[in-house]
């Protein structure tokens, strides 16, 4: 709409300028060439074509009369007219002398040309190194995930191992429960067995019996782990004898005193376990130390000594 | 830009006015002094800036209206019309309601009727240009276009082309080319032609003022003869 107004005008310019156009069309044209600046520069280019055209050669003969007889009236048109004439030749001269020249809009079409290609390898090179950079993403992305799921993978086994750690621990501390429940039902099954050796003694007359386990070897000054609390209700004192020298078939204990004088002894004993037991009548004892010599005798052999017992003796007051 | 700067810019755009004898109370019939071009500037505008440049713009423009009508004074015929309108500023610019413009034109059309009028003998038919003053003319513009800006001549050269322009097609293609709009392109191309055309005026007065020997010729245009 623009261009085909553009056009109109053109036309209308155009018989303006060559004096064809009536005077209402000459006002119209003149009031819009002093209101309007894209009329007057509209003007001013169907102006240079209508020189331009002239110079060339091209316009038609009712024109180029016009032309001659109206447009070129003013001096400055006609100067305008021998400047463009020597400008065409220049031009034409120009072109003459230099055909192959690269000219700078030429170079500037090429520099686009350039640059557009340019921007298409930049364009190619940069979808290039966002599709690199798209996959070492992913492949990165599978390392992050792979990192992540083997410390949960370790930690999963180390999980593991500590419960079976945990449940070897409980095991052995279930064992050694055991153990220590199968020592004492053992200790506990001892002493019924020794008390079950021991004549049965009324309950009443329970403190009547002093008991005393001796180690072999333990001097006199040892301690006071070999030391028998009598008292004057004490009747009877049993020694248990611990030995390590097993396989006799019978045992002989004598108890003497430091002199070695024998004051009890007793042939035929037999062991349960690794100990001996013998009771002698509390009223023997009246001295503060005594010696017992063990002895063991193996089959059809004679007694050979095996350990000697040291203990001693401590009356309570009444 | 200071007011007085401007103002007498405006006056050196106007040859009438400098010769304007500000000392005295008289001036010749039809003459804008100073204080009626400086009426003139407000009614054209408040701005001291945009009025300057409506002035200049209404006096080229009117210079094109006279050359456009066939008058061999267009530049008198302008100055004229603006004399004629600052003459009766006072007057207009309290009662005139409308675009100054188109007073002017309404101005600038009696004058152009006096001016026929006035005419007493018919235009003299045109003298074609010699060819001395043809290769003159050559040789300046030869002069001209090689102190244009590299990049201003490969313009022109390829605007106006060989055929002088005359095939549209080869001005869209260049437009297309260097990615500047035909309208645009034909500014910077016109301005370019404009500043030769000029140039090439002034090498010619230059030339016309030497004889052949390069000394000084008595300057018959000279407005001190």
């Amino acid at each position: 709409m623009v261009k085909m107004h553009q056009q109109t005008d053109d036309i209308l310019l155009r018989r303006y300028l060559l004096g064809e156009a009536s005077l209402e069309e000459q006002s119209m044209v003149e009031q819009q060439l002093l209101s309007q600046e894209n009329f007057f520069n509209q003007l001013l280019r169907v102006e240079e074509e209508l020189t331009d055209q002239y110079v060339a050669g091209k316009l038609q003969a009712s024109e180029k009369y016009h032309f001659e007889s109206y447009f070129m009236k003013a001096p400055e048109r006609r100067e305008s007219v021998e400047f463009a004439k020597a400008f065409n030749r220049h031009l034409t001269e120009n072109s003459k002398a230099q055909p192959g020249k690269t000219s700078f809009l030429a170079f500037v079409s090429q520099r686009r040309t350039i640059v557009q290609a340019g921007m298409v390898f930049a364009l190619m090179l940069l979808a290039v190194v966002s599709l690199l950079l798209w996959r070492q993403n992913i492949r990165l992305k599978k390392e992050i995930q792979q990192a992540y799921s083997q410390p949960a993978r370790s930690t999963r086994q180390d999980e593991d191992l500590k419960l079976q750690l945990n449940q070897a621990k409980a095991r052995v501390d279930q064992l050694a429960a055991n153990a220590q429940q199968q020592q004492d039902q053992l200790a506990k099954l001892e002493q019924e067995l020794t008390r079950a050796q021991t004549p049965s003694v009324p309950r009443g007359i329970e403190s009547t019996v002093a008991v005393l386990t001796l180690s072999p070897g333990i001097s006199r000054s040892a301690d006071t782990a070999g030391i028998a609390n009598l008292s004057a209700a004490t009747r009877q004192l049993r020694l248990q004898l611990k030995t390590n020298e097993g396989g006799y078939r019978i045992y002989r204990a004598e108890v003497q005193t430091v002199e070695g004088q024998v004051v009890w002894a007793h042939d035929g004993l037999s062991s349960r376990g690794n100990q001996i037991t013998i009771t002698l009548p509390a009223g023997l004892i009246t001295r503060s130390d005594y010696l017992v010599v063990l002895s063991g005798a193996r089959a059809n052999q004679e007694f050979e000594k095996i350990g000697a017992y040291y203990f001693g003796v401590i009356r309570k007051p009444i | 830009m200071n007011r007085h700067i401007r103002v007498n810019r405006r006056l050196e755009a106007r040859p009438d006015l400098r010769s304007v004898d500000r000392s005295s109370a008289r001036t010749r019939k039809g003459d804008l002094t100073p204080e009626g071009f400086e009426r003139l500037l407000d009614w054209l505008d408040q701005n001291r800036d945009a009025a300057g440049h409506r002035y200049e713009e209404i006096r080229t423009r009117l210079i094109k209206v006279f050359v456009c009508r066939g008058c061999s004074v267009p530049e008198e015929l302008a100055d004229e019309t603006i004399n004629r309108v600052a003459g009766k500023i006072d007057q207009i610019a309290t009662t005139y309601v409308g675009n100054p413009v188109l007073y002017f034109y309404g101005v600038a059309d009696k004058i152009f009727l006096e001016y026929v009028r006035k005419r007493s003998t018919p235009s003299l038919p045109l003298p074609e240009s010699s060819t001395e003053e043809a290769e003159q003319r050559y040789r300046c513009l030869e002069q001209c276009m090689e102190r244009l800006s590299a990049q201003s001549r490969e313009l022109i050269l390829a605007y106006y082309g060989s055929d002088m322009g005359t095939n549209i097609d080869t001005r869209k293609e260049l437009a297309e080319r260097t990615g500047i709009g035909a309208n645009a392109l034909w500014i910077r191309a016109h301005r370019i032609r404009e500043s030769l055309r000029q140039c090439v005026r002034e090498c010619l007065r230059r030339h016309a003022r030497t004889d052949l020997f390069g000394n000084a010729k008595p300057d018959k245009y000279s407005k001190e003869n």
